[in-house]
């Protein structure tokens, strides 16, 4: 078994494995094969991992892909979240479950939408805010699905002590259809959600979301200007992450008219104006999957790039808040199938969680 | 033997290697390999075509299927080559939807190779992946790429400038 999977053998373990750091400094992973979901941890920096738990006990397909991510979130008492999509209920049913025990033993899992029996949900992401709240956002169809209007996006939040605050809220309509959700919180504790929308003259770019208050309504405003027309979903979703001083990076892949390629920005007035954007990476190695990490002054950046036969993850890093950077460097690579790169923090350090077929999964230092 | 006895026997040949070929269980759909692209080129020299890749999964590519139906219904000398992207276990799928969308005639392909990232990169190097995504080969095979849904007006547009 590769690197990272060595309790896997004999289950057909799928590439999009995510993973989150706990509050003791833990990193715990859900790890998706054909029909089921495992949750595991390490203690020593992704060395060694324990026993896989699973979380369903009934098998169902698992649906999820590189674009189509399985969810895990810890919240500050240790209480272990996660969603997944699988061929449920409807084609696209997403599942939560929560372990109380510190990842001992999950619930049994529950779908997500409350209209799960009659509409796909689907793109769920999972995200605990600064007063260990957890929020879900994902695309549900209850009331209907045109790809060339755009999805509905549908909210549920619960308090750090598991009760619920919000359930089934429908936040915003438009969304390109199959786009994934990026979502961070902003200094006053609220979400703030990025991800492609379909604008006049189908252009699909992308918007920010936040609430205005604590109650349900949302506003949007548009965060790229690329003028990309296209009648599709190019399923190729942005990063965000907001800084400690407020600053929103984002991070996101194009082909329009304007601009083409993967690109970097940032926003001191919430999303309002954002400074020019950077294009990142070669673009004759296909740039592409971003993620962004901002920690005091320290900003990270990392993408994928190919070059025919290898996949390279490459890193940037900025010292001073996003207005001047590093050159790019190759960080890891692959000569197999790989997932996307995601940037993860223990409240210290900044690491790099990436796995790939032929070498497994690594946690990777990035200093 | 006599002369068209000998054509006869030499066509029923010729039939039977053809389908003796290893071809999946389902009739219509070829499994795309690494030269697969190279095979379709060769067998179209001269000729202009358009090449199509789409998935099930992929709503646009769905929307997509009847426009392409009605457009082949307009053109009948139109060359369309679709190529799925979806693991070769589902060429019954694939069958099944191109049939269900009067497209059972088409000349139908799908993935089946491991690494489906390297399959891509060789039909075209700065092809990120999105669905559906044309080419718009001219008789030279010089090629246009279009990503999205095309539309009949698009193929008319074409037709009109090409004349296949």
């Amino acid at each position: 078994m590769p690197n990272g999977f060595e309790r896997y053998a004999g289950m057909d373990v799928k590439l999009p494995v995510s993973a989150a750091f706990g509050p003791d400094r833990r990193l715990w992973r859900i790890v998706p094969t054909t029909d089921h979901v495992y949750v595991d941890f390490s203690s020593d920096y992704g060395k060694t991992f324990s026993p896989p738990v699973p979380v369903n006990v009934e098998r169902v397909p698992i649906r999820t892909q590189s674009e189509y991510r399985p969810q895990i979130a810890v919240d500050p008492a240790g209480r272990v979240y996660v969603a997944y999509p699988a061929f449920g209920l409807q084609p696209w049913t997403t599942y939560l479950s929560v372990s109380e025990n510190r990842g001992q033993h999950f619930s049994m899992p529950e779908p997500l939408s409350d209209k799960a029996r009659t509409a796909n949900s689907f793109q769920a992401v999972l995200a605990i805010g600064p007063k260990g709240d957890l929020h879900a956002f994902w695309h549900d169809e209850r009331e209907g699905a045109d790809e060339a209007r755009g999805n509905d996006i549908f909210h549920t939040a619960l308090d750090a002590k598991g009760k619920t605050l919000q359930s089934n809220q429908k936040i915003v309509d438009g969304v390109c259809s199959c786009c994934r959700l990026a979502v961070d919180f902003d200094t006053d504790g609220r979400p703030v959600l990025i991800t492609r929308f379909i604008y006049p003259g189908n252009v699909r770019d992308h918007g920010l979301l936040k609430p205005q208050d604590d109650r349900a309504e949302w506003t949007a405003v548009r965060a790229t200007d690329d003028d990309w027309k296209i009648e599709a979903c190019p399923v190729h979703g942005p990063a965000l992450s907001v800084g400690r001083d407020g600053r929103y990076h984002i991070a996101w892949f194009t082909q329009g008219n304007k601009r083409q390629g993967l690109f970097y920005a940032h926003s001191d007035d919430q999303g309002r104006r954002f400074s020019e954007p950077v294009a990142l990476g070669d673009s004759k190695q296909l740039p592409g999957h971003p993620d962004v990490l901002a920690m005091g002054e320290r900003v990270v950046l990392a993408w994928n790039e190919f070059d025919g036969r290898k996949n390279r993850v490459m890193v940037k890093q900025s010292g001073d808040g996003g207005n001047t950077w590093s050159e790019a460097i190759a960080t890891a690579e692959s000569d197999s199938d790989a997932d996307f790169p995601f940037l993860l923090t223990d409240g210290q350090a900044i690491f790099l969680s990436w796995n790939s077929q032929n070498k497994g999964y690594r946690l990777i230092r990035i200093d | 033997m006599p002369t068209d006895m000998k054509k006869l026997c030499a066509l029923f040949c010729l039939f039977l290697t053809l389908f003796s070929a290893p071809l999946f269980a389902e009739d219509q759909t070829q499994p795309f390999r690494a030269g697969s692209l190279n095979e379709i080129l060769k067998a179209r020299q001269g000729k202009p075509f358009i090449l199509m890749f789409w998935s099930l999964d992929c709503a646009s590519c769905m929307k997509d299927l009847d426009a392409l139906a009605a457009s082949m219904k307009k053109h009948p000398k139109l060359d369309l080559v679709m190529v799925s992207t979806d693991d070769a276990e589902f060429a019954g799928e694939v069958n099944d939807m191109l049939a269900k969308h009067q497209l059972k005639q088409i000349e139908s392909w799908i993935f089946s190779e491991s690494n489906a990232q390297r399959l891509r990169y060789e039909v075209d190097p700065s092809w990120y992946g999105e669905l559906p995504r044309s080419y718009f080969y001219d008789a030279g095979h010089n090629r246009l790429p279009v990503s999205g849904a095309i539309t009949t007006e698009h193929i008319d547009a074409w037709v009109a400038a090409v004349k296949p």
